[in-house]
């Protein structure tokens, strides 16, 4: 480790240093006419400070600011441009980690401001550093652990790693939407994971890492497919746990269903058959979970392109009874949450399962078209699941997108990756989700 | 002390380099709030986390990679035996009475079940 750097000694964490430096930041992110001179020249080019005990603002280049601190003994300013804190006795930019909280959540308040024109519910409770005092901050590394492979289950590790980084799950987890206090039901999934959720996201040590030795049983009680001690498809197991947690928190057989599962990761698509002689439409919405695609093109693009160009089937109209027509899919709602499957493992006709090793590339950003595409939808990868090696003796491994960093999760050792390597891996599975989330105004909602 | 430019030519030079100097500061402050955050000891678990190690052999919290000798133990949810965790998925096909249906609740499952905690 490089030499350590003390968090500045000299701030005092006082309420008036927090409300002034409150005030300031609600200023400059407001981005109203925000006078940034200088006192003193009267220049707002040379890097101006707001003194965080009085009014005064004094450029830093030109050492207006410093003259100040000589004669008031004040020692912090504020940058009107980014609202960084700079200490005169450290002589040097300070980042305090509970000062960067408030800074943060006064950006994250203003912005939301400037969008809906009002302030949120709650607004004083959001803005209060009180509830952080009672608990110690967060770790950066929270959430970032391996899982321990119990022989052959990393076909399962892998799909509960890129469960514990989507970020809508692990919101929703981690509120305690579900937790086995409040859950009465025996041989619990969705309890077992919000366990795992909690164990790993509190989790201090380093050196700890999660064994699934619950999930495990569970699952081979619950699930006669994917029972028994061998390697299974890392799909399958996905398509099980949705299935089940969305069981287990009240979803059922409806179309679409009103589940937080169902809610993050499905979707629709509308299925098109027109009669090649009369141009009869028939529309039919089929519900869509995930996409499967055929590994006939080089890129994801050009995958996804074939998935909904359209094709020549035999299908006798009911309306003048001609026998061909053309089938096209639409995408019609697409879902939070896409999950992509490569379909690396076919079955020839001997029933013998095969595996297709052929690169394919894939995009950071993904441009969807639904709605007949008619509109388009902005998708960030946040998670890779890949499988190396063959059928029977291969082994997955998980990249995911954590704090702005990849990291590659093999078992329970994690490393840093370039991105680089990580738009260059044999993908099974791509996650996908969407770059920018909308909620609804719950003040729109209510009436 | 910089002298007052008198040509338009020097004024400009001179609106040039404050912009200049503004954005190569808001460039260079991202890097140098990343740096420092990484320098400083985090308050929650004491250590730099904010650091990752790079060694090779290591992962990036300059954990050892795990071998056969560092194995950790589980204890099987049926016969309540310590089972290597490579094992475990092989002993518990074979471990009679996975009794995991006699358990009422997620809770009582848990119970003596302390090696899945990893603290």
């Amino acid at each position: 480790m490089v030499n350590d750097v003390e968090t500045c000694p000299h701030v005092k964490l006082q309420s008036s240093f927090l409300e002034s430096y409150h005030k300031i930041c609600a200023q400059i992110y407001a981005r109203n006419n925000l006078r940034r001179c200088c006192r003193v020249c009267r220049k707002s080019n040379k890097r101006t400070l707001h003194c965080l005990e009085c009014e005064f603002t004094g450029c830093l280049w030109d050492e207006h600011f410093e003259q100040h601190v000589k004669e008031s003994n004040h020692l912090f300013g504020a940058d009107l441009k980014n609202s960084h804190l700079y200490c005169y006795s450290c002589k040097d930019y300070v980042y305090h980690p509970r000062l960067e909280m408030l800074r943060i959540k006064v950006q994250n308040i203003r912005n939301w401001q400037n969008k809906h024109k009002r302030l949120p519910d709650r607004y004083e409770q959001t803005i209060s550093l009180n509830p952080y005092e009672k608990y110690p901050s967060i770790c950066s590394t929270a959430g970032l652990r391996g899982i321990q492979n119990l022989g052959a289950t990393c076909f399962m590790s892998v799909i509960l790693q890129s469960t514990l980084h989507n970020p809508l799950l692990r919101n929703l987890f981690l509120s305690g939407f579900h937790t086995s206090e409040n859950c009465k039901r025996s041989s619990c999934m969705t309890c077992a994971i919000d366990n795992m959720f909690a164990s790993i996201y509190a989790s201090k040590e380093k050196t700890s890492f999660y064994g699934p030795t619950v999930i495990l049983n569970l699952m081979w009680k619950l699930s006669k497919s994917l029972s028994g001690y061998s390697q299974q498809d890392g799909h399958e197991f996905l398509v099980y746990l949705l299935d089940q947690m969305h069981s287990e928190s009240g979803g059922d057989n409806s179309f679409p269903c009103n589940c937080p599962i169902h809610k993050i990761f499905s979707g629709s698509m509308k299925n098109v058959i027109t009669c090649c002689e009369c141009k009869t439409k028939k529309v039919a919405t089929d519900p869509l979970m995930e996409v499967s695609l055929d590994l006939h093109e080089s890129s994801i693009q050009g995958c996804l392109e074939r998935y909904i160009s359209p094709e020549q089937i035999q299908y006798t109209c009911s309306n003048c009874n001609a026998k061909v027509a053309t089938k096209q899919l639409f995408f019609d709602k697409l879902p939070p949450t896409l999950c992509l499957q490569l379909k690396r493992f076919e079955q020839n006709s001997f029933a013998m399962s095969t595996k297709v090793d052929k690169l394919i590339t894939y995009p950071m950003l993904l441009k969807m078209q639904y709605n007949f595409n008619q509109d388009s939808v902005d998708y960030q990868l946040y998670a890779i699941v890949c499988h190396k090696g063959t059928l029977d003796t291969g082994h997955y491994i998980a990249y995911t997108l954590f704090q702005d960093h990849w990291y590659l999760l093999d078992d329970t050792t994690i490393t840093v990756v370039p991105e680089s390597e990580v738009m260059k891996t044999q993908a099974y599975l791509l996650f996908y989700h969407e770059k920018n989330l909308v909620y609804d105004d719950e003040h729109v909602e209510r009436k | 002390m910089s002298v007052q430019p008198s040509s338009l030519a020097a004024i400009s030079c001179t609106i040039f380099e404050d912009l200049l100097r503004d954005y190569t500061h808001e460039l260079t402050q991202k890097i140098h709030r990343m740096s420092k955050l990484a320098l400083q000891k985090c308050e929650r678990c004491n250590t730099y986390c904010r650091q990752h190690c790079t060694k090779p052999g290591f992962d990036i919290y300059a954990n050892n990679v795990q071998t056969p000798s560092s194995i950790p133990y589980y204890q099987c949810l049926s016969c309540r035996r310590e089972i290597a965790a490579s094992r475990y998925a092989a002993h518990m096909e074979k471990c009679k009475g996975r009794s995991l249906s006699s358990a009422t609740s997620y809770a009582s499952l848990l119970e003596g079940d302390s090696a899945n905690d990893d603290e």
